[in-house]
């Protein structure tokens, strides 16, 4: 029955939702954490050439898009957004400490009351300490806080244990099972949470020469800082830069010596390394869903929670809203709705992820949802969509090496502010860039006069979609300023 | 021109020149230029490695001036040190072919300094000809090019101390010294090392890692120490004679260490080279310069230093400027170049000529065809062999042996993104305009210089008869030992 619906039909019926219970897609939702978008294979340039043949296969069997962003570049606040569809203004998830609201309406929990299977696997990292189970989920398997590459002690669905192994077979394995145990009377929805490539980077044994014989260079932005804000070139030498201690591959630091580099490149090698078994893993989970015969009446999602800045303006990590650090993979295999091999030049955000699957799977709306769904955007460049958007970032105390971030992307121009966050005047310098013609940020046109009016043009757009999202009075921390200080063992 | 003739207006005209120079030269500082043997820019404490132990240097640096951009000519010992002593590139000089000579009308550093008032003495390694073209107080224990080649700066102590101490109007002594130069005939290789652990030392990403080239790259790195040691107790002896608050002291080396592309190349590790100036009372102590200078530059800065004045007719460019803190940058472009010929184990000529700024470096390679060969590849030093079978299983040791040996006709490199220069951009779209600049700043340098490239003229090898001896015995010494040790 379900392989004989042609795709248009379904698609119709859908959008009416009027989706019969039993021809429900299940929902596969593979989110790993701090992938950059050229880390897969399918990208033009693939980081260090990274060949990732199972995350490709979605690229080449469904549907890519090629301008997707996080809305915050913090894991707990954007995995927060990917699952409420919300901007973290509204989830108030601000910082890596805070847990998700427990009446915070996200995707599974509407799925699960519109009749889904849901369970939760793997890195779910909002609320440091705690690994207990949280509403809207049948199976749950999480940890604390960061988990590690080799035996993790999980929260088994109510039971603590100690998983030997690779984290991401591990969680492969528990995801696979429970596949296969699954109630087949009903559609399911999964959310599948990697920790893989999160630092500290520690590569299966198998790949950890896999880039030994690839040159790492440093981006050329990390030379290019006149003109940008002073705080930029503050964290250089700290644990967000590139002279810094390089989350400990780097012993003695600051190091601003040609042969800082050294430290550099093993710290990409391993970075990268850890992605390829976050691929073997898609290859084991997609083998699993075609031997149930379920493949293609799955939607296979493949994203992030947030991007990685490697050397890039001089820093490592994220939480800026640079490129390289909200720029993140999104690819969809559900051949019933999205064409293979088809590619998506919107810009699509991590809050719209859970409208999108919620109108796909028939499940309703999120009241709360601050995103749109692109299922109609994703098979029409002339669709309708939105203008602008909204970027936010909160001064992290245990985190000190990036101001408060309030940023605005229309078009090709984007414009970031950094509030103090006593409401008064900016304290630092604020950038402006026009990414059609620098795509890399290397040219702050911020002080340019010829650039003044798009400026204002600009800093006038920030103030309407905070107003639009309900942001207004904008709260957020004080800056205590760019710190030279190391985070606190536990929580780095 | 008949020899003597030619020999008699040489002198005639050299000292027209220095008798013009005296007369109008006040007195300087004495001068002291410690000059080693194949020490790379980034083995030394000061230049930010965490391993090696060089406090005497870094102290060195602490009271004086740390040049961060400094390049040498060619990183061979001769050609590099001809320029030195005459502030010309080697092609101009003429002695760029290793173990060969200037041209023999070629002025040098005595020629220059004497007139200025100073006893121009050279303690150590000479490695120059003709005699006429250096003609230093030579503290040596031999004058022939070949001479010294072992000497080490702890062999001159006496002599020194007697010139610190000595009343003769201000010096200027070249302490050249053969550390850290390979040891044992000098081509198998470095020592063994008691002071450093193979398994601490950082090698840089081009040296392939495997425990023959840690071994030696330990044993370079005591020879640095102990170079260090005798650095100390030379400014020791400085520091306790009369002449102590007035001098001048500089080091430097010819180029990097005997490592493959370090040495015989023109990669940065190859001519990228230490400098720090000391000048008591005129340098800010621990300070730091990056403005791009080249050690022919030394020659011309000395003699304004000195009180003289520049000659107009070399290639060195005063950078007394940047010395006095009046400017922050020198050049905008060092060249040099490298023949190949020469050098022990060479194959066919496989030449370079290089230009760099500060961020990028343009190399052409005038014979792209040729298979480069020479001591790293057919001694092994530096652990190649192990390299060779390195390179059977892994592609990025089989990727570094081929571009070592197999140069392509052009590279150009970004040394701010990539200091080690392993990705060739040469062949990029994004930098084509800036590898186009370069390439025409080599063609105008290449016409200037009168630099014939592949037919560069070059002076034949003055080896005697007795070291073609010498070096047979030492062959069949080192091959009856290797049987014993094999067995």
């Amino acid at each position: 029955m379900k392989n004989t619906i042609s795709p248009l039909l379904f698609a119709s019926l859908i959008s009416t939702g009027a989706v019969a219970v039993e021809q429900r897609p299940n929902v596969l939702l593979i989110l790993t954490d701090d992938q950059r978008w050229d880390a897969v294979g399918y990208h033009d340039k693939p980081l260090l050439g990274i060949d990732t043949p199972n995350i490709d296969r979605l690229a080449e069997e469904g549907v890519q898009f090629n301008n997707m962003f996080v809305t915050s570049s913090l894991c707990s606040p954007s995995r927060a957004s990917f699952l409420s569809g919300t901007y973290a203004h509204t989830h108030g998830v601000r910082d890596n400490f805070t847990d998700y609201p427990r009446e915070l309406e996200s995707f599974p929990m509407a799925m699960q009351k519109s009749g889904y299977q849901t369970a939760y696997i793997g890195k779910w990292h909002m609320g440091e300490a705690d690994d207990s189970r949280r509403p809207g989920y049948d199976y749950w398997v999480t940890h604390k806080g960061q988990g590690k590459y080799y035996d993790t002690t999980f929260n088994v669905d109510g039971e603590r244990q100690t998983v030997l192994g690779y984290y991401a077979h591990v969680v492969t394995d528990m995801a696979n099972d429970w596949i296969k145990n699954r109630d087949t009377d009903k559609p399911f929805a999964m959310v599948l949470g990697h920790k893989a490539p999160h630092g500290p980077f520690i590569p299966e044994e198998k790949y950890q020469n896999t880039y030994d014989n690839v040159a790492v260079t440093y981006p050329d932005s990390a030379f290019k800082l006149e003109g940008k804000p002073e705080w930029i070139k503050e964290r250089l030498p700290t644990w967000h830069g590139i002279y810094g201690p390089l989350y400990g591959f780097r012993e003695n630091f600051p190091d601003m010596s040609q042969a800082a580099i050294v430290d550099f490149q093993k710290f990409v090698r391993s970075y990268t390394a850890t992605i390829n078994s976050v691929d073997d893993s898609v290859g084991r989970v997609l083998k699993q869903l075609e031997d149930e015969g379920i493949l293609d009446n799955t939607i296979v999602i493949y994203s992030s929670d947030n991007s990685f800045l490697l050397g890039e303006h001089g820093m490592i990590d994220k939480r800026t809203m640079h490129e390289a650090s909200i720029r993140v993979p999104l690819v969809v295999r559900y051949p019933k709705v999205f064409k293979a091999g088809s590619s998506v030049d919107h810009q699509v955000l991590s809050i719209d992820l859970a409208p999108t699957l919620m109108e796909l799977t028939g499940a309703g709306q999120l009241s709360n949802a601050q995103g749109q769904s692109w299922v109609a955007a994703a098979q029409d460049k002339d669709a309708e969509w939105r203008e602008s958007w909204l970027y936010e970032y909160n001064y992290e105390e245990q985190f000190p090496y990036t101001p408060n971030v309030r940023g605005v992307r229309k078009g090709d121009w984007k414009y970031v502010a950094y509030p103090h966050g006593d409401g008064g005047a900016l304290r630092h310098k604020e950038e402006l860039y026009n990414l059609a013609i620098d795509p890399a940020e290397e040219f702050n046109l911020v002080d340019i006069s010829k650039h003044a009016e798009k400026l204002a043009e600009m800093r006038d757009e920030l103030q309407l979609v905070l107003k639009n999202s309900n942001s207004l009075p904008d709260r957020m921390p004080i800056d205590k300023g760019i710190k030279s200080e190391l985070p606190e063992a536990s929580i780095r | 021109m008949k020899p003597l003739f030619r020999y008699f207006c040489i002198i005639f005209m050299t000292s027209a020149v220095l008798a013009v120079m005296a007369s109008t030269a006040p007195e300087g500082p004495n001068i002291l230029l410690i000059f080693s043997d194949d020490h790379g820019y980034e083995d030394c404490g000061v230049y930010g490695n965490p391993t090696i132990a060089t406090p005497n240097i870094d102290g060195l640096a602490a009271e004086g001036m740390r040049f961060d951009n400094a390049f040498a000519t060619q990183a061979i010992c001769a050609p590099s040190r001809q320029s030195l002593y005459t502030g010309l590139y080697p092609i101009r000089h003429g002695g760029h072919r290793n173990h060969t000579e200037v041209v023999p009308e070629t002025l040098s550093l005595p020629h220059y300094f004497e007139p200025l008032g100073y006893q121009v003495h050279l303690a150590g390694k000479t490695h120059f000809g003709p005699k006429s073209a250096f003609p230093f107080n030579s503290l040596s224990k031999s004058e022939n090019i070949f001479s010294d080649s072992d000497s080490m700066i702890s062999d001159y102590f006496g002599e020194l101390k007697k010139v610190f101490g000595s009343a003769n109007g201000p010096f200027f002594i070249v302490a050249a010294t053969s550390l850290p130069h390979t040891r044992f005939g000098f081509n198998d290789g470095y020592p063994a090392a008691d002071k450093y652990k193979a398994a601490d030392i950082p090698l840089p990403p081009y040296l392939l890692d495997t425990p023959e080239t840690r071994i030696e790259r330990a044993g370079y790195y005591e020879l640095v120490s102990k170079l260090d040691d005798d650095i100390g107790t030379l400014l020791t002896l400085l520091k306790d004679s009369p002449a102590a608050d007035n001098t001048l002291v500089i080091y430097s080396s010819d180029h990097g260490a005997g490592f493959a592309f370090e040495k015989w190349t023109n990669y940065d590790a190859g001519l990228h080279v230490p400098l720090i100036v000391k000048w008591p009372k005129q340098i800010k102590p621990n300070s730091a310069s990056d403005a791009l200078v080249s050690l022919i530059d030394l020659l011309p800065t000395l003699m304004e230093v000195a009180g003289g004045k520049a000659p107009k007719n070399i290639d060195g460019k005063s950078f007394l400027p940047v010395l006095n803190g009046e400017s922050a940058d020198h050049r905008e472009l060092v060249f040099a170049s490298h023949t190949t010929l020469g050098i022990r184990n060479a194959s066919d000529a496989t030449p370079i000529r290089t230009v760099r700024s500060k961020r990028y470096k343009y190399i052409r390679n005038l014979n792209p065809d040729g298979h480069f060969t020479n001591n790293v590849t057919q001694k092994g030093q530096g652990g190649w062999f192990s390299w060779l079978d390195k390179a059977k299983t892994n592609t990025f040791a089989a990727q570094q042996v081929q571009r070592y040996q197999q140069r392509p006709a052009e590279e150009f490199y970004d040394l701010l993104t990539d200091p080690y220069e392993l990705k060739n951009l040469a062949g990029q779209a994004e930098v084509q305009a800036e590898k186009v600049y370069l390439s025409q700043q080599l063609d105008l340098w290449m016409t200037q210089q009168n630099d014939l490239g592949l037919d560069a003229p070059v002076t034949p090898m003055n080896t005697a008869w007795w070291q073609v001896l010498l070096a047979g015995i030492v062959f069949v010494i080192q091959f009856f030992m290797s049987l014993f040790s094999g067995a």
